[in-house]
């Protein structure tokens, strides 16, 4: 075989899976108490890089259940360190190591001032929710100042958290320092709870195994990593 | 071994009791109403028709929505509610009613109002033109004739509101005994990573609604009109 024939073929090993992986979209799922921070993360790391991303946002437990199950992603970001640590223990994930990308912080709404008693606070289910753990630790602590409320109802998750209070369910609310910036609430309606109140809400991300394969997936899990990027989590309300 | 837990058994009585009280609710509401919309020559019938099939079609999404900002404390629908004496609609077992009301509202109107179409209307007249009046005809002809329809209503109310959870999940607030039914309370096992949990209920379900829908077609009355 002439050597150009060599050139040729070791070119097309060399390149065309480059090629065909620069087409296919880096696939990232997202806790979905970062949807509006991993939209800016995106728009930064795509400033200075041609790929495409596809977040695909849902509660931690069920990415988690789809990557047991063999989800086509190949980076997880989680809302906590415990799923992340489970997939690494079942060898779902590309290596043994994972990252503290943020460190969420709680907070606790008030809307609207009503005269007379506080009648529904609402918080996170604990059971499900890792802001509704810190919320729990919080209250069981009794060192922050809760307004004395007749009913305590429990959300899903920390969005829905939001929901009951942003529609007018609650007089108080325990909610993400993250969703009350994105949202522009002015500080006088809220107050932060201070982090020695609770369990740090350490949210990690790890590689998992289609990483190995796509061009972008180090890249953008180094670029979450970067000072620029912890900038602009710090800014979007996280530690 | 897995075994169910008092908050199981909780939602478990929860749930059928939600779905017999919007059973029977509904067929009171539904019989009278589809009698009425097969009589009525108003030019509001079309748009009524439509307007209470619209569950059928709405995702559950849109509906617990639209009654999670209805059922805030200072809307005038929860005022008129509490006035009423209703109370808190907003996660408690009331609002989840009414949601499961209108939620499951064609499901028992569509067979009776079909069955009501398919009416003879010749014996009603002849029961007319013998004397008796509206009422006495609606009891002893039109509620025998469309007892099928009746059937299937109820069938289809209690089913459907068994699997109701879309909304639930939007307007519950998941309160043990109060609004955590099954299917939120599976829901709840699987987000928090309690599978076998969530399978030895969700079998119970399965086998549960199986044992129910055969039942019921075995049972099922034969039609008085093919």
């Amino acid at each position: 075989m002439s050597t150009r024939w060599i050139s040729v073929a070791i070119y097309l090993f060399a390149v065309w899976p480059a090629l065909a992986h620069s087409q296919t979209p880096l696939n990232v799922a997202v806790a979905s108490n970062f949807i509006h921070t991993s939209q800016l993360l995106k728009n930064e790391f795509l400033k200075h890089t041609s790929t495409q991303i596809q977040f695909t946002y849902a509660s931690s437990a069920k990415l988690y259940a789809q990557i047991l199950h063999g989800a086509p992603y190949q980076i997880f970001l989680s809302a906590d360190t415990d799923k992340v640590v489970k997939l690494i223990k079942q060898n779902k994930t590309l290596n043994t190591n994972y990252h503290i990308y943020a460190t969420g912080r709680l907070a606790l709404w008030q809307p609207q001032k009503r005269t007379g008693q506080c009648q529904v606070l609402i918080m996170a289910n604990p059971k499900l929710a890792p802001y509704g753990l810190a919320a729990e630790q919080t209250i069981k602590k009794g060192q922050f100042k809760l307004p004395d409320c007749r009913q305590t109802i429990y959300a899903q998750n920390i969005s829905q958290s939001w929901h009951y209070a942003a529609s007018g369910h609650a007089d108080a609310a325990f909610v993400a320092l993250s969703q009350l910036v994105s949202k522009k609430v002015p500080a006088p309606e809220y107050q932060l709870v201070p982090a020695d109140n609770h369990q740090a809400i350490a949210q990690a991300m790890v590689l998992l195994p289609a990483a190995e394969k796509h061009l972008y997936a180090k890249d953008f899990y180094q670029f979450l990593q970067s000072d620029k990027a912890k900038a602009i989590i710090q800014q979007a309300g996280y530690q | 071994m897995v075994e169910f837990s008092n908050a199981d058994w909780q939602a478990i009585w929860l749930t059928f009791k939600l779905a017999a009280a919007v059973t029977f609710i509904l067929l009171i509401i539904c019989t009278p109403l589809a009698y009425w919309l097969n009589k009525t020559k108003s030019i509001f019938k079309g748009p009524l028709i439509a307007l209470f099939a619209l569950p059928l079609v709405l995702p559950p999404s849109v509906l617990g929505f639209y009654f999670l900002l209805a059922f805030a404390p200072n809307t005038w629908f929860s005022q008129a509610a509490l006035a009423l004496g209703f109370g808190q609609l907003a996660f408690s077992f009331t609002g989840l009613l009414i949601a499961s009301l209108i939620y499951s509202l064609p499901f028992v109107l569509q067979p009776i109002y079909n069955a009501m179409q398919s009416l003879h209307t010749g014996s009603l007249d002849a029961a007319a033109t013998l004397g008796a009046g509206p009422l006495d005809r609606f009891f002893t002809l039109v509620i025998p004739m469309i007892k099928p329809g009746l059937f299937t209503g109820a069938v289809l109310g209690f089913a459907h509101t068994l699997g109701e959870f879309g909304v639930v999940l939007m307007i519950g607030g998941n309160i043990p005994g109060e609004t955590q039914l099954i299917s939120v309370q599976i829901y709840e096992y699987v987000e928090s990573l309690e599978y076998g949990k969530a399978h030895f209920l969700s079998g119970f379900m399965l086998i549960v609604s199986f044992i129910i829908l055969w039942l019921v077609y075995k049972l099922q009355p034969s039609r008085v009109h093919e």
